[in-house]
């Protein structure tokens, strides 16, 4: 019995520090999320524009292709982002996070790689090219 | 004495028993080296079995198998199907030997009953964890072709590593790492790398392996040479030369040691010559600025390189695309040929053009003109240089309409050769480009591009077509041209003279090789990457064609989905 009363208190600690982890890293990820501003402070910025497309041609466009329309020698399966609709927080999250996708393949992270900035840049050049039905503002407020 | 004399003589009795078996487990043990598939059998055109990814060492393709003629092909069925259940393109081409066809998707090896279609076994290689980097999703899963050599298949899985496993059994008696492969941008500092999605090629005591994917951000190209006993590195070619070769300094700064040039398909061997051929890939970047822009060869990239394969020296290389502007890989397996009684090697390539070169020498010999549109050089001069190139894209500027685009006159999709006719036959297609420079950016050693283009898909004068040319003329004898853009898998030539190739539709066809008439099709719901082989089994003659891939390259009007399947006909 004593041994089971140890055994049981391992467990209890053990899965108490998981909890408490799962609890904290999931504290940090929102404090992290919570940081991204709604909307992107850089939308309209010529300059933060051209910044981001050079880095939409170099880092997606193998993928989502040079007009951001999913047709690419590198990723058939590149999503068509001028009709991007989660809002602009989902963006800045699928970008560093990555995504497991539909046919074949899942879009990288890219968190560690590219700076938040950059990733706001390059943010602000693919709402250029929005089309219809593409949403680009507070994820809050996405139409659903 | 006597007891001694008599444990002598027993102890001698016994040592020979000992002997005669050992001889006698000798003499099954050389029996047993001679199982599987000899060096006979290797070099020996393919008729019954299909041992090579490309059928022969001289990689035509064309199989002296004659049951199967214009006059009965039209009563072709499907006779078995087998799914990978693959993720993405099935570029490889199958292998067949004794009753078996094998066939590698995703890092895996499949045994497949060849009467059935049913899994004999399967091998399974698991990447690391930290596997990824710049087109990982674009390239994982990929391979172009197995070998057969003696008991064992050799597999090259992405992350560099040859794999010897039982023909039999699907057990591997080594695993040989060779390359660093790429890591996951998240878990390395570094995350450059090679990559194996190339097929390697089976001659007698070595297997060759070439080292490739060098776009995983920058690196330069190789071709080894391994033992097939326990996969120890016999020899290492360079790709780019190295001090004291020429063509060193062809490349500016450091240039060559990210320039590219990885030989992404398997090439061909000369027994004779004792040379192994093979195309190179683009230099890298794709972006020309920071390797010269176009006032520097560089050469080895694409390019046609020769290896004597017992040195592992580069006797020769050709350059095809000087400074290569144009992401122009020159990877295609460069055929063997004998053209009025010279040892030739034919490439037809991205360029829109067939280059004729002196086996032996690499001397250049001519270029044919294959593809409809061709504007980015008016054809090559005496020296095998092109004429007339157009001006390059300014970096940052505007892009060039470019034709052929990166996707090239024919792409990795294998040619066929008849040798009896004297005709090649091409998958080939017609597609322009729009193309420019961006800035280089650099992440994690990792270079990308710094190229962009866009595919100029629904010009009219965008089409798949299949042809046939007098190989020695250049000459177009037939075409088979589509009304939408796209490749064919690859060709297949029979002695029974048909040809058989796989539309980007899905259309299989067999086809009458004099005339281009299409004697047979059935559609097999999903896009073709790789060609199809044909074997001889309980007195049928099977055709086997591999199918599985992104229809279309981005294109999407042929309304198909991804699914890996592998199918074999016969009557």
């Amino acid at each position: 019995m004593g041994r089971a009363v140890r055994v049981a208190t391992v467990v209890m600690v053990v899965v108490g520090c998981l909890a408490f982890d799962a609890g904290f890293v999931a504290q940090r990820l929102a404090h992290a999320e919570s940081e991204v501003p709604a909307t992107n402070p850089f939308s309209g910025d010529e300059k933060a524009i051209k910044e981001g497309r050079s880095w939409f041609i170099a880092v997606c466009a193998p993928c989502h292709g040079p007009r951001a329309n999913g047709a690419a020698e590198r990723g058939p399966s590149g999503a068509d982002l001028r009709v991007f609709k989660r809002g602009f927080e989902q963006y800045v999250h699928v970008v560093k996070n990555g995504r497991e996708t539909g046919r074949i393949g899942k879009m990288p992270s890219w968190g560690k790689v590219l700076s938040e900035e950059l990733i706001f840049q390059i943010g602000a050049f693919l709402e250029t090219l929005a089309i219809e039905g593409a949403y680009w503002g507070d994820s809050e407020d996405r139409p659903r | 004495m006597n007891r001694i004399f008599t444990r002598l003589v027993g102890v001698g009795m016994v040592v020979a028993l000992c002997m005669a078996g050992g001889a006698g487990w000798v003499q099954a043990q050389e029996e047993d080296a001679q199982a599987g598939v000899t060096d006979s059998m290797l070099a020996s055109a393919p008729a019954a079995s299909w041992l090579h990814g490309n059928g022969n060492w001289a990689g035509h393709r064309h199989s002296l198998l004659t049951q199967l003629n214009p006059s009965n092909v039209g009563d072709l069925r499907v006779a078995w199907i087998f799914s990978t259940g693959g993720k993405t393109d099935a570029q490889a081409t199958p292998l067949y030997h004794d009753g078996v066809v094998y066939q590698a998707q995703d890092n895996t090896v499949f045994a497949i009953d060849a009467r059935s279609g049913g899994r004999l076994w399967k091998y399974v290689h698991e990447l690391p964890e930290d596997w990824g980097g710049q087109f990982a999703d674009f390239f994982t899963g990929k391979h172009r072709n197995l070998a057969i050599s003696g008991e064992y298949i050799y597999f090259l899985s992405n992350d560099t590593k040859v794999h010897a496993i039982h023909y039999k059994t699907g057990v591997a008696k080594f695993v040989q790492p060779y390359m660093h492969y790429p890591k996951a941008f998240e878990k390395s500092d570094d995350s450059n790398g090679y990559f194996g999605t190339a097929g390697p090629l089976a001659i007698p005591g070595q297997i060759i392996i070439p080292l490739n994917a060098t776009d995983m951000g920058g690196l330069p190209g190789y071709v080894a040479g391994i033992s097939p006993d326990d996969g120890a590195l016999l020899w290492q070619a360079n790709m780019i030369p190295g001090p004291g070769e020429p063509g060193y300094e062809s490349w500016p700064g450091d240039s060559r040691d990210y320039g590219g040039a990885g030989p992404w398909i398997v090439g061909t061997w000369d027994p004779d010559l004792r040379m192994y051929y093979t195309g190179t890939a683009n230099a890298y970047p794709f972006n020309a600025v920071p390797r010269g822009n176009g006032k520097y060869d560089n050469v080895g990239a694409a390019s046609v390189v020769a290896v004597n394969t017992d040195t592992g020296k580069v006797p020769w290389r050709y350059t095809v695309v000087p400074g290569d502007p144009w992401d122009y890989d020159t990877m295609q397996t460069p055929l063997i040929i004998t053209i009025d009684g010279r040892k030739t090697i034919v490439q037809p390539n991205k360029t829109g053009f067939i280059h004729y070169l002196d086996a032996a020498t690499g001397q250049f010999l001519r270029a044919a003109r294959f593809s409809d549109k061709i504007n980015w050089a008016d054809g090559y001069d005496v020296e095998g240089r092109p004429l007339n190139q157009i001006a390059l894209p300014e970096q940052g500027g505007d892009t060039l309409e470019v034709w052929p685009s990166v996707f090239g006159g024919v792409n990795m999709y294998p040619a066929a050769y008849n040798p009896d006719s004297g005709m090649i036959f091409l998958p080939a297609t017609n597609l322009g480009m729009m193309y420019g420079y961006e800035e280089v950016k650099v992440i994690s050693n990792v270079r990308n591009l710094g190229a962009t283009f866009e595919f100029l898909f629904d010009r009219e004068d965008a089409y798949e077509v299949n042809l046939a040319l007098n190989l020695k003329s250049g000459n177009e004898i037939w075409r088979d041209q589509k009304t939408k853009w796209g490749f064919a898998g690859g060709m297949l030539s029979t002695a029974g003279g048909l040809v058989f190739y796989t539309s980007q539709n899905a259309d299989f066809q067999a086809v009458d090789a004099a005339s281009g008439e299409i004697l047979y099709a059935v559609n097999l719901g999903t896009t073709p990457k790789s060609g199809p082989i044909t074997y001889m089994l309980d007195g049928k003659q099977y055709v086997v064609q591999a199918v599985g891939g992104v229809p279309g390259w981005g294109y999407e009007e042929h309304s198909l989905e991804h699914g890996n399947l592998i199918v074999g006909l016969s009557r």
